[in-house]
């Protein structure tokens, strides 16, 4: 044990050292050795090169040296407390929190960052960590669910921040630098900031070391041995969301350092926590180190625009894939959605009920409206003149609904995972990644160039994801964790082309929020030619649906040939997906939200919850689309982002509570 | 009927001299995984119409050969045939509706109530797409009377006790109108008055239908009571298989279980009793 211990440090020191030899290679390039003390101490003002040396490079070399350490730390600590080898600050959404926060006080109270953004910072982080915490504690603290919940998390903030942005246009090229964790200086202000507030955290970490060490136990024999488990473990989750708020609030998002640290801890041979303590650290420091100075050769003299944190979120997803099998799916994870309704209502009425209640969202979608002058009806000549407008985007939206609604329904039951939900597939982020190619293909890209490189986009993320079902013999398990990976990695793409400031982000940016703007009659055409098939074969499938919850060797002990019905289901909510993502952008909340609520209402078996789930998905984006259209006249809010809104803390506040 | 001092709950199986063909038979089906070997290659045959027990103690390959039976893993050697045809020949369906399987742990119905999950039963024989017959409809009812679950038709198969679930989920395996039952461990959660419950229903089960049933059972006793046949593995092997009288001896019983045995005789009906010296 001592001997692996000393290998693990040793391997982590030679790391580092590598990181920092490489560096002064590069700066000395820069700047001639001999002349490194003057100017790390005392610049000469008329030397360009020591100025830069001082007030740029070495500040941005330390700082990238703290902050992979606290991310590596506060990862060590996630990991441990949770007992889960995927957290990180990453993937529980903690930095994702960190960041809508500080983005919301920017907007609407910059006031607020004066008296100290690490505050501001820290109450975003702690608000996720505490809503992960409150969702995964009534799952028993199950692996899969917990990364699930994070990153829906993650993703659910990730899409109010682009929405801010959205919104208020003149910030976007710095806050987007920012948010996807540049490191470049200009001044010693961050390192000042950060050093003092890390180490503080560093000696809190190091007095609850030792009594933390018996969180390896299961809960009943580290009580037995006398700890506070619940104010242990709180303790220690402020410590390492304090670390993430710090960094998250310095320098913005740095994805996947936090994750990757302690796992080449342990693979180095960090047996124990103690030593995972000090070598996780040391790792996150040297990685993030390489990676920056990776990121500084390539970009050359962009360096300043080719943020670190999007090079690391790169890195991180072929990590994530390659980690993600390690997670043992628990019984917990298994269970259905452990909720039962309290009343058994009979669908007869629910859904002539719901039809009624889709009828009068679309009609006020199309009819009611705000003018300069107020509310509007609109009738007779005007409606006729209106109508044109309305009604493509209403129905697109609709539409869109529905195949959610019904691509979550399947989803959720094929993997027996409540927190399953369209948008952890990837697909929405493969149309971006499409609709970015048409862009670099063609300065003004057409309609149907777009159209064309979006399909692409989709259907080259599904056929990877039909690849690896295949491969992994049908899992369902492996559909939600090759999605998730490839989300990552696709949005890291986005990000550096966002934020390397070109033009065309802001047309990028509008159709990520998920907009139905543009819809027209021909989109409706297209869209309906592929929803009205789609959506009339998931229904043929409800007896299998019912049998999945039961598990495998149920399923298979009925006689369902699981290999076919599997990726038959998984195709097609792949299918589904794509068709909703291409009609309405990528935000596709309502494919969450619909199955809940559906079974909330009491629609407990397959067909039904199906066919609830729809009306609803439709409901749920007709309003949506409408809200988004009203709430903020004369502007308009994307109809993706509105449901997002509105679904995600209803389904939260449904998971909490339905957990107790 | 059922006096406190019988010990057989019913007259020995209709045919165990073997004059009809046995229906299910293993020829050195073997699995291992990863070098490690859980069931060496193992001969069997089984009949319908019998009960037969599996003992043995942890780890010594009960719950492999009852998956390799019910075709939830697949034999690393040898084959398994039923009825003559190789297991890996029958559609999903077509194997579900000869033989029934119920995992050791049951798993959470959420939102089930106990009509719906033995409706289930009728999957292999209407299939995803196929009309849901009368036949299904009598056979459901027919599944429910026989485990006595009409008061419980429509609770939710998670607020049962212990017991009653255990009948839901064999009436769902009634339902399913096998030939073959294959049960890991029915009785393990239950207090004894329903583990006599379940084993008598499996009992009543196979002698009125017909029906061949495959039970892991840890007791002893309980097994020598309701069994017409007894199969003891060993470490991956099958040490001894014949009547329960056969092997109700305290040399087998100490080679089954690998710790001193004895058996003693019911000083009322003369039963054999076996226990840890």
């Amino acid at each position: 044990m001592q001997a692996s211990s000393s290998r693990s440090f040793a391997l982590a020191t030679c790391l580092a050292l590598l990181a920092l030899t490489w560096a002064a290679l590069r700066l000395g390039t820069q700047l001639p050795f001999i002349l490194w003390p003057q100017a790390s101490l005392h610049p000469a003002i008329e030397d360009v090169r020591q100025l830069l040396f001082h007030y740029s490079s070495l500040p941005r070399l330390i700082t990238a040296i703290l902050c992979g350490a606290a991310l590596g730390l506060a990862s060590t600590i996630f990991q441990h407390v949770l007992r889960n080898p995927l957290a990180s600050p990453t993937t529980l959404g903690v930095e994702a929190g960190a960041q809508l926060a500080l983005v919301i006080a920017t907007i609407w109270a910059p006031f607020l960052l004066g008296a100290g953004r690490e505050f501001v910072a820290i109450a975003g982080a702690l608000a996720v960590t505490g809503l992960i915490f409150a969702v995964s504690s009534a799952r028993g603290f199950s692996s899969l669910t917990l990364i699930l919940a994070g990153l829906v998390t993650s993703l659910f903030c990730g899409s109010l921040v682009v929405a801010l942005k959205l919104l208020n246009q003149e910030y976007i090229s710095s806050l987007y630098i920012w948010g996807a964790g540049s490191l470049a200086q200009q001044d010693w202000s961050v390192v000042i900031y950060l050093l003092p507030r890390l180490l503080v955290c560093a000696l809190l970490t190091a007095l609850l070391a030792r009594p933390l060490v018996v969180l390896t136990l299961s809960d009943e024999s580290a009580s037995a041995l006398g700890v506070s488990l619940r104010l242990l473990r709180l303790a220690a989750l402020f410590i390492a969301v304090l670390l993430t708020a710090f960094v998250t609030s310095s320098v913005g998002i740095i994805g996947f350092i936090g994750l990757a640290s302690p796992q080449i801890a342990r693979l180095a041979g960090a047996r124990r926590f103690q030593e995972r303590l000090v070598v996780a650290p040391l790792m996150g420091a040297g990685l993030l180190l390489l990676v920056d100075q990776a990121a500084q050769s390539v970009s050359g003299g962009f360096s300043d625009f080719l943020p670190t944190g999007a090079i690391t979120a790169l890195l991180g997803a072929p990590l994530l894939l390659w980690l993600l099998p390690q997670l043992k799916s628990s019984s917990t994870d298994l269970a259905p959605d452990s909720t039962t309704p309290a009343t058994l209502h009979k669908p007869a009425f629910l859904f002539p009920l719901l039809v009624a209640v889709l009828l009068l969202a679309t009609i006020i979608g199309i009819m009611v409206g705000r003018s300069v002058a107020g509310w509007s009806i609109a009738d007779g000549e005007m409606l006729s003149a209106l109508a044109e407008w309305r009604v493509p985007r209403v129905s697109v939206a609709l539409l869109g609904g529905a195949m959610l609604g019904m691509a979550g329904v399947l989803l959720q039951r094929l993997t027996r995972n409540p927190v399953a939900s369209p948008e952890v597939l990837g697909i929405g982020t493969g149309v971006a990644i499409g609709i970015l190619l048409s862009m670099v293909i063609s300065t003004a890209p057409s309609r149907s160039l777009q159209l064309a490189m979006s399909f692409v986009g989709a259907f080259a993320v599904l056929a990877v994801l039909l690849w690896r079902g295949i491969r992994s013999r049908s899992a369902p398990d492996q559909l939600l964790l090759t999605g998730v990976a490839l989300s990552a990695f696709l949005d890291a793409i986005i990000v550096s082309f966002i934020a390397l400031g070109d033009p065309r982000a802001a047309q990028l940016l509008a159709w990520l929020a998920g907009s139905t703007y543009r819809a027209d009659a021909a989109t409706v055409w297209a869209t309906l030619a592929m929803a009205a098939p789609l959506l009339l074969v998931a229904p043929l499938f409800s007896r299998q649906l019912d049998i999945f919850p039961l598990g495998e060797e149920t399923a298979r002990e009925l006689g369902i040939d699981l290999r076919f019905s599997r990726l038959a289901i998984m195709g097609l909510t792949a299918l589904l997906t794509a068709a909703s993502v291409l009609a309405i952008g990528p935000l596709t909340f309502a494919g969450l939200v619909g199955p809940h609520l559906s079974r909330a209402l009491g629609l407990r078996r397959a067909f039904e919850q199906l066919i609830g789930a729809g009306l609803i998905g439709a409901i749920l984006m007709v309003l949506a689309d409408w809200l988004g259209r009203i709430v903020i006249f004369p502007f308009q809010l994307p109809a993706g982002l509105v449901a997002a809104l509105i679904g995600v803390p209803y389904l939260i506040w449904h998971l909490t509570r339905r957990g107790r | 009927m059922q006096g406190p001092f019988r010990h057989r709950e019913a007259t020995a199986c209709p045919d165990l001299s073997g004059r009809a063909g046995d229906v299910y038979e293993m020829a050195g089906a073997s699995l291992s995984i990863d070098g490690h070997t859980l069931l060496a290659p193992t001969s069997l045959s089984l009949r319908q119409g019998c009960v037969y027990g599996i003992i043995g103690h942890n780890g010594s390959g009960k719950s492999t050969l009852l998956k390799l039976l019910g075709r939830q893993a697949q034999p690393s050697s040898g084959t398994i045939r039923y009825a003559g045809t190789p297991l890996e020949n029958y559609g999903a369906r077509a194997f579900a509706r000869h033989v029934a399987y119920l995992p050791q742990q049951t798993p959470a119905t959420t939102g089930l109530t106990v009509r719906e999950l033995v409706r289930f039963g009728r999957y292999p024989w209407h299939g995803p797409l196929g009309r849901i017959s009368s036949e299904d409809h009598l056979k459901v009812v027919e599944a429910m009377q026989l485990a006595q679950l009409d008061d419980l038709a429509d609770r939710l198969v998670d607020t049962l006790s212990g017991g009653e679930r255990q009948r839901a989920w064999i009436a769902m395996l009634v339902a399913q109108d096998s030939s073959f039952i294959l049960l890991d461990e029915p009785t393990s959660a239950l207090d004894l008055a329903h583990q006599i419950e379940v084993l008598r229903l499996l009992r009543n089960l196979s002698r009125s239908r017909n029906l061949g049933v495959v039970a892991i059972l840890h007791d002893i006793n309980m097994a020598a009571r309701f069994c017409d046949e007894l199969i003891a593995l060993q470490k991956g092997h099958i040490r001894i298989q014949g009547k329960p009288d056969d092997l109700m001896q305290s040399d087998v019983l100490e080679m089954v279980y690998g710790i001193p045995m004895e058996v003693i005789r019911h000083p009322a009906s003369d039963a054999p009793i076996g226990f840890a010296r």
